[in-house]
């Protein structure tokens, strides 16, 4: 990923742990201000991805029931995306299988700029 | 079938006011509007109050109902709630009198009409969902429109209970009105009433009960309004007050929304059981923000299906107001000049937009993921770091499990009923600067509460052998999500109850945590039979009061049957456990950041688990004094910061492998085609 020394001041945080390099046009860390990528694109594609058993996080109350208090990783599966520079869990997914990633996130960054400059 | 509902939906925007009521609310004076809307306010509270006394179904106990005025061409000017979306559904059944009644000679509009309505393609919710209007008339004009709505449970469907999980078609709903008039000269009409009783013949007397307490509602609301305001300050001061307080709403939104991130949002969420079968379907939003205008596009979403899990669009539009009436806009009067801001498109064929002759009935249990949605939608827009964040949010659970039940009871009266004790305590999210209240809330009644159990037990069949805590039944994260409850009603002094349960949430949660936190967990269906429970208590031996211990240990020798939460109808006989669940709220931000004394405090007052607190929060502590140690809780952290980023893979190689997945066929006949959820065959209905 990106070195973190091309952070300008010109920062605009948009989420717990997202902020927008508006010189630059650039995701990075809201905690270790790490660049995650274009801030035209979707921010979960600079980011490191694990794709986990729901039962990791929900363990079945019960043992081999089909309805266990914990999801039916047939379903759906966690996906988590971490910094790649600090480990922080910026976002997570519950998506089926193979289900497309969400761009949740698209701002609009004349806007941003306009704004945090005004 | 005649109803254009493109036209309900256009009915959520405000109509042009008029030159006169512009000129009205110009004459006001300084303190008019201070004074006056506060004063209809307390009068729709008055009139809420009336309601709950008046009513006797467990919604009504549990103020999950509204009472709101409109203007005289139909749109809402504000309300008393309860349940928000109710206000909303109420604008096209009412303009739908409006514009094809009023001058109808067969019908009309005259001083002390009544009008009823329950058919959600009229633009309702479902058809327990049942509003009375009344016009406000002085001198020969309609002032104003008054309405009180609420959910009554029974229906005279193929199910008792009003929400038949196995309809799958609308003719298996049961009764459901076209908006019609039902009372005149300030009467109710004695044929209309008896064709009503006879739609429910389970519960007649409930049914009579409830209609007749929206009906003294609603009047008590007209007197109100006609001899503390018109009458006192004149019809024109009272048109220029009510469309002032449009005005507000409208204006107050419109700066609130211009304030946030402007840009493309978006969502997707998704359920499993489309009724009578498990089956995944999806939610897909995209929210485009631009200055103070919103547009919210559904497409993506599932198509529609042959079970009871479909919706019409207003009641799918309508449910955004669950949100933003009682989060971003709480503070605002609720008219529909919020909707004037915001635009939908919900595409046809799709699952929020169903062919006529759908079963409608679960709309309130699809329409959970518009509430989802649009909460995250919401709240990833609003961040904005040099504010206190005080609305950005995670989802509430939105499961209310609705269990409803239908028998003779104790004193020989048929009675049917949905219980508010597990609607009423689903937590809510975590939250930008704090963590979900716990067992906090109806999502589609903020201010609703759970009715006395004594009055219940007193009425009703059965009683309540543990209402607690669910451990750990919340999203977890740096503010994690409010936990639900656990809840078993016991079949008592008579030989059978039938129940039915009206939930998903099995296979998979509706909801998505917010940066970073997690969803909640599932929620089984849970049922214990053929118990030796009431010979324990007839000796004085040791009761169970925890399901987690009943689940394990298997304290009772009883039958335990662990199925979906959607359950058909069912009976069950003395001394059987109906066992519920309520959700619990999202997580908000990463584990791996909460307060570790919050967590000791947590399982201390058995909100999570020890398990908890080492796999999911990492934390180093006693166990016996729930004493943490700092420094290696900061070192077991980093660490598993680490093991997170040696485990994981680039997007692109992930990718890669994730794309190769897919659900199998049977888990995906009702989610149309892979990935994109677009409609591949016709649905055919029974």
């Amino acid at each position: 990923m990106g070195e973190t020394d091309t952070t300008t001041n010109r920062t605009k945080r948009v989420a717990e742990y997202l902020e927008v390099d508006l010189t630059n046009e650039q995701w990075q860390c809201a905690r270790c201000t790490e660049t995650l990528g274009p801030a035209n694109e979707n921010y979960k594609r600079g980011c490191l991805v694990n794709e986990r058993n729901p039962r990791e996080v929900h363990p079945p109350i019960l043992e081999d029931e089909e309805y266990s208090f914990a999801p039916d990783p047939d379903w759906v599966r966690i996906v988590e995306f971490y910094c790649p520079g600090c480990g922080t869990m910026i976002e997570n997914e519950y998506l089926p299988p193979g289900h497309p990633i969400t761009n949740d996130t698209q701002l609009d960054l004349e806007k941003l700029k306009e704004e945090h400059d005004g | 079938m005649t109803v254009d509902r493109d036209q309900l939906i256009d009915w959520l925007d405000l109509e042009e006011p008029s030159s006169d009521e512009l000129a009205c609310m110009d004459d006001l004076e300084h303190g008019d509007y201070e004074i006056y809307s506060e004063r209809l306010r307390l009068i729709l509270d008055e009139g809420m109050d009336v309601f709950v006394r008046s009513g006797v179904s467990q919604f009504i106990a549990a103020r999950d109902l509204a009472v709101a005025i409109y203007t005289p061409e139909g749109d809402l000017v504000d309300s008393a709630a309860g349940a928000y979306l109710h206000v909303v559904t109420g604008v096209p059944p009412l303009k739908y009198v409006i514009n094809n009644f009023a001058d109808d000679e067969t019908v009309g509009v005259e001083p002390g009409d009544v009008f009823y309505a329950n058919d959600a393609l009229y633009g309702g919710i479902h058809n327990p969902d049942q509003i009375a209007f009344m016009p406000v008339f002085h001198d020969g004009e309609i002032m104003a429109w008054v309405s009180a709505a609420a959910h009554t449970t029974e229906t005279g469907a193929i199910e008792p209970g009003g929400m038949p999980i196995s309809a799958r078609t609308r003719h298996d709903e049961g009764m459901k009105l076209s908006p019609i008039k039902i009372g005149e000269d300030y009467k109710l009409k004695s044929d209309m009433v008896e064709m009503q009783k006879n739609f429910i013949s389970r519960a007649p007397r409930m049914h009579e009960i409830d209609l007749r307490a929206r009906v003294t509602t609603c009047d008590r609301v007209r007197r109100r309004i006609k001899e503390l305001i018109i009458d006192k300050k004149g019809p024109d001061f009272f048109k220029g007050l009510i469309r002032r307080n449009i005005k507000e709403s409208q204006e107050g939104a419109k700066r609130r929304i211009d304030e946030w991130n402007d840009g493309t949002f978006q969502t997707v969420h998704f359920a499993d059981t489309v009724g009578y079968e498990d089956g995944l379907w999806r939610l897909k939003a995209e929210m485009e923000k631009d200055g103070p205008e919103i547009h919210i596009d559904y497409s993506g979403t599932s198509p529609e299906n042959d079970g009871s899990f479909n919706t019409q669009p207003v009641a799918a539009i309508a449910h955004t107001a669950n949100y933003m009436f009682s989060v971003p806009f709480h503070d605002l009067p609720k008219s529909n000049g919020t909707y004037d801001l915001i635009d939908f498109d919900i595409p046809k064929g799709s699952i929020l937009y169903p062919d006529p002759e759908a079963s409608t009935v679960q709309a309130v249990m699809v329409n959970q993921v518009i509430m989802d949605s649009t909460t995250t939608l919401f709240s990833r827009s609003m961040y904005d770091e040099d504010s206190e964040n005080e609305h950005v949010t995670a989802p509430m659970a939105n499961t209310a499990p609705g269990y409803a039940f239908g028998a003779e009871n104790q004193h020989g009266e048929p009675v049917a009923d949905l219980m508010s004790h597990a609607l009423n305590t689903d937590g809510t999210g975590g939250q930008a600067r704090r963590d979900g209240e716990d067992e906090a809330i109806f999502p589609w009644c903020p201010f609703g509460h759970a009715s006395n159990m004594e009055f219940v037990e007193n009425e009703y069949p059965f009683t309540h052998q543990y209402f607690r805590h669910g451990t750990d039944s919340c999203g977890h994260g740096k503010h994690r999500g409010g936990i639900g409850m656990q809840i078993a009603y016991m079949m008592h002094h008579v030989p059978v109850v039938e129940w039915l349960s009206i939930c998903h949430n099995s296979k998979l949660v509706t909801g998505q945590g917010l940066f970073g936190g997690y969803a909640p967990r599932t929620i089984p269906g849970i049922t214990i039979t053929d118990s030796d429970l009431k010979e324990r208590m007839a000796n004085g031996e040791y009761v169970p009061d925890d399901l987690i211990e009943l689940l394990q240990d298997r304290t009772l020798d009883a039958d335990y049957n662990i199925t979906s939460h959607v359950r058909e109808s069912k009976p069950y006989e003395n001394g059987d456990l109906f066992v519920g669940h309520s959700g619990g709220g999202c997580g908000y931000g990463d584990a791996l950041e909460r307060d570790p004394d919050a967590v000791m405090e947590d399982i201390e007052n058995d909100r999570v688990t020890h398990r908890s607190a080492k796999e999911i929060y990492q934390i180093e502590y006693d166990e016996e004094t729930l004493t943490v140690d700092e420094e290696a809780t900061e070192r077991r952290r980093e660490e598993f910061r680490q093991q997170r980023l040696e485990e994981a893979q680039s997007f692109g190689g992930f990718i890669d492998e994730w794309e190769e997945k897919r659900p199998d066929d049977e888990i995906l006949e009702n989610y149309g085609s892979w990935p994109d959820g677009e409609k591949t065959e016709p649905v055919m209905r029974q």
